[in-house]
């Protein structure tokens, strides 16, 4: 493959690569604005919700024997479609209330314990699971330590729509974009190729066919060269040639000399 | 054409089309996407609409007129504020008079309020900050991308031109004069196709025309001295031939073409190992600190794994320059496992793991670039080969490792790089004959002033680089770090030669704006980074000639810029003061070598 060819190619993977880094961007950006989005739906609740409890805890009450809690969560559910599930759980990562009633006095899914555990941040702690997402928040006391966590799983059917949608866009509008990026970098890349390798084909072809004037025009310098190899060669050819033949006159006038 | 030109030009190009191919993305995932994202934040505001407007129906409901609630402003602005799908909130009496406003103008979705038999309003403004915020920092990342796009293009362009075509052109016009000066050799140029090997299988034919006739002269000749029995032929035919021989050469071409195709073809892949191994800087210290260590104080955290990484890279060079390092096989393991370590950290939530897997990742990366240069003659300058390597580990690497980390996450992004460089390994360790380097020769030499000098330009930016950006601006927001790194590598390659002065009063500079105060916290660690890569590309260029070991004295650079920012961080104190203190250590360095005989080696 000639050197040309290969950086043209490697210049078509660089533009390709950025292509589909740009692609990502957006996906990724938009994907995670609906999280977002998602999100910030659930904080107001969250907010609302944490509040509510924190200040019954306020009051010296253990988390465990605040009753009101199940009847909160319960209205927060059943106010809010897109509300799947709402807990309430103990550092230990035991159930105290829970939306679905049979699930109290169970553990937590061992992942939220690792969200708990390493993705605390701003006092929210977030869980994607297949079609839901679960938003958390540390329950502190008044001396500011954790008495419990709150956690509100939201259907992620929406986004996960959106995501489908999005790709999709972005396949239909690939399609059309890369080749004609690709078509277009290719010609610009093709053209300077050709145009600063012309001087070496154009020398490539004066030196092969040194009979024939120049059809077309050297660069000044390889020019120069050219005519200064040709007649170096041509002199020396015929250097070599007459040489040659003297050499070759030796043997005649020994020859002659001898009769 | 000037060969800027076609650099420009293409890279010119690619930047341009990577950036409209983004932007007409943008549109369509945006055409997709906008009115579920709407729809979602009108339903959110909604909900918060409903909540407040239910809050103010149980206090009418209790008897309080509206007029007379207390806080009624604060508590509005409250929630707006904690609220990003809401712009602004405003309470309505019954004729439609505000009450209470968080802005002027409030329209929006209304929630009727009655109970108590009063009436009210409760005004809600959506609002998409969240987009807007959001488009901000994708239409930032778009650019960057084009940036990068066009600078990767521009810099193939440059770098093969400059490693490749050059020398090749450069070795055809000395054939070229040498033949028209009688001398007639052809060297391979190493360049099998396109017009440049055309042209070298044109001057080969000329030359071969001339070597015929010479053939034809040596076999006259032969033939006459063949039946030359007492010596009279051999002197009358050495006279004709004196002039000719004098004349014209015919040297024996050099056969070595492949050699000089395997030196560049090593600084390729060492210029992509360093990239891949480079392109973790934006996520190491940040990583690591968000493992949470426990029993180590918060201001090592980030910093233990770099210097025992460091350490592995260290003892793997040791060993990859051994014997061992001639082994393909295990050029081609340590490259895998380099991969794997790097990958692996997908997995990993241990502080101490993550620890293990950086060393392992630094033990095999030092193997493979230890064996990588000490098995294989570089056909390369040091300042090329510098060059192609800031551009490749400190430019192109953190910055797309910032793009990809904003589309895909820190933890994804080391997966991704970890796929990457397994797929890579073989072409970074495979399919290369062995060939002797030369290149030892310095290796006796002890460290002097220009190595103590160069490790001192790399301090400050090594410990900016890996420290200070990841768990600064980079800290959450790779697109920053990755994007500091590539603006002070940038900064590095632009730098002209810089005497050590010039380069101290940068660092200072550098140590300046971050310690005064300034409008825009981010703009000046920005421009910091612009100073000290300055300063190290300063150095470089002016005394990397006079470095003995440059390699041990970029190590003890970085090694010392970790240990003395850990050091920094424990006693609270800037990173300002680190940036001041290795600009005064270059001061004294060279205050004393102008006070003293220029030793061996030194600069």
């Amino acid at each position: 493959m000639a050197p040309s060819s290969r950086i043209i190619l490697a210049i078509l993977g660089a533009t390709c690569a950025g292509l589909a880094l740009c692609a990502a961007l957006v996906f990724g950006s938009l994907d995670r604005l609906s999280l977002r989005t998602a999100e910030a739906n659930v904080d107001f609740l969250l907010t609302q919700l944490g509040d509510t409890v924190e200040a019954n805890v306020g009051l010296g009450l253990p988390l465990a024997d605040i009753r009101v809690v199940q009847d909160l969560i319960e209205r927060a559910k059943v106010a809010d479609a897109q509300v799947l599930a709402v807990e309430v759980f103990s550092p230990d990562g035991v159930s105290l209330f829970n939306t679905d009633r049979g699930s109290i006095g169970e553990p937590i899914p061992p992942v939220w314990q690792n969200a708990v555990r390493f993705r605390v941040a701003n006092e929210r702690w977030r869980v994607e699971e297949p079609g839901s997402i679960v938003v958390g928040q540390v329950i502190r006391n008044d001396f500011g330590e954790p008495v419990g966590y709150l956690a509100v799983t939201v259907s992620g059917e929406a986004r996960g729509e959106h995501a489908e949608s999005v790709l999709a866009g972005l396949a239909r509008q690939a399609a059309v974009v890369v080749p004609l990026a690709l078509l277009a970098v290719l010609a610009v890349a093709m053209a300077l190729a050709r145009y600063s390798g012309r001087g070496f084909a154009r020398l490539a072809e004066r030196l092969g066919d040194a009979q024939q004037p120049p059809n077309r025009a050297l660069p000044a310098d390889l020019a120069t060269e050219a005519d200064r190899v040709l007649a170096s060669v041509r002199q020396a050819t015929d250097d070599f040639d007459r040489a040659t033949a003297d050499v070759l006159k030796v043997d005649e006038s020994e020859e002659r000399h001898a009769a | 054409m000037p060969s800027w030109l076609p650099v420009l030009l293409i890279g010119m190009v690619v930047a341009l089309v990577v950036g409209l191919g983004g932007y007409l993305f943008l549109q369509a995932g945006l055409h997709r996407s906008a009115p579920t994202l709407e729809q979602a934040t009108r339903t959110g505001a909604a909900a918060v609409g409903q909540a407040v407007a239910g809050q103010f129906a149980h206090a009418l409901a209790l008897g309080i007129p509206l007029a007379e609630l207390p806080g009624v402003e604060p508590y509005l602005r409250r929630i707006a504020e904690n609220s990003p799908q809401v712009e602004g909130m405003a309470l309505l009496d019954a004729d439609g008079r505000t009450i209470s406003s968080t802005m002027q103008g409030t329209e929006g979705t209304r929630f009727p309020i009655s109970a108590g038999g009063t009436r009210a309003t409760l005004v809600v403004a959506p609002e998409t900050p969240l987009i807007d915020r959001a488009m901000r920092r994708v239409w930032i990342a778009l650019a960057a991308t084009a940036l990068l796009a066009g600078a990767v293009a521009g810099g193939l362009v440059a770098f093969v031109t400059r490693l490749h075509q050059e020398p090749a052109q450069r070795r055809f016009l000395a054939d070229m004069r040498g033949i028209a000066d009688g001398i007639f050799a052809v060297q391979p140029s190493g360049v099998y196709r396109g017009p440049l090997a055309d042209a070298a299988r044109a001057l080969a034919q000329c030359v071969e025309g001339v070597r015929a006739a010479r053939r034809n002269l040596v076999e006259a000749a032969a033939t006459i001295r063949a039946i030359d029995f007492d010596g009279s032929l051999g002197r009358r035919v050495d006279v004709i031939l004196q002039p000719i021989d004098r004349r014209y050469a015919f040297p024996e071409t050099d056969d070595d073409a492949s050699a000089r195709t395997q030196g560049s073809s090593v600084a390729w892949r060492l210029a992509l190992l360093f990239g891949l191994y480079a392109a973790a800087f934006p996520y190491v210290a940040n990583f690591a600190i968000d493992r949470e260590p426990e029993g180590i104080a918060a201001a090592w955290a980030p910093v233990l794994p770099l210097l025992a990484e460091l350490a592995a890279a260290c003892l793997g060079a040791l060993a990859g320059a051994t014997r061992a390092g001639r082994n393909g096989g295990a050029l081609l393991a340590f490259a895998l496992l380099f991969g794997v370590c790097v990958g692996a950290t997908y997995w990993c939530r241990d502080y101490g793991v993550f620890i293990a897997l950086r060393c392992g990742a630094g033990l095999s990366a030092g193997f493979v670039a230890a064996a990588l240069l000490c098995r294989y003659r570089l056909d390369i300058r040091p300042r090329e080969l510098a060059t192609l390597l800031i551009f490749a580990a400190l430019f192109a690497a953190p910055l797309l490792a910032g793009l990809y980390g904003e589309a895909i996450g820190r933890r994804s992004g080391f997966l991704l790089l970890g796929i990457v460089t397994v797929v890579a390994a073989p072409f970074i360790a495979v399919g290369m004959g062995a060939s002797e380097n030369g290149a030892t020769a310095r290796a006796a030499s002890r460290f002097g002033r220009g190595d103590v000098l160069l490790g001192m330009a790399v301090l400050p930016a090594a410990a900016m680089i890996l420290v200070e950006l990841p768990i600064g601006v980079g800290f959450d927001d790779y697109l920053s770090g990755g994007g500091a790194i590539a603006l002070l590598a940038a900064a590095a390659l632009a730098a002209p030669a810089l005497s050590p002065l010039a380069c101290a009063a940068a660092m200072l500079a550098a140590a300046a704006v971050l310690h005064l105060p300034v409008p825009y916290p981010g703009v000046s660690v920005f421009a910091a980074c612009a100073l000290l890569g300055l300063a190290a590309g300063g150095m470089f260029k002016q005394i990397v000639d006079a470095a003995n070991r440059p390699w041990i004295a970029i190590a003890v650079g970085v090694a010392g810029g970790l240990a003395l920012i850990g050091a920094l961080r424990h006693a609270e104190l800037p990173f300002a003061y680190l940036a001041a203190a290795a600009a005064l250590v270059v001061i004294a360095v060279n205050l004393a070598g102008r006070h003293r005989p220029a030793t061996a080696g030194a600069a």
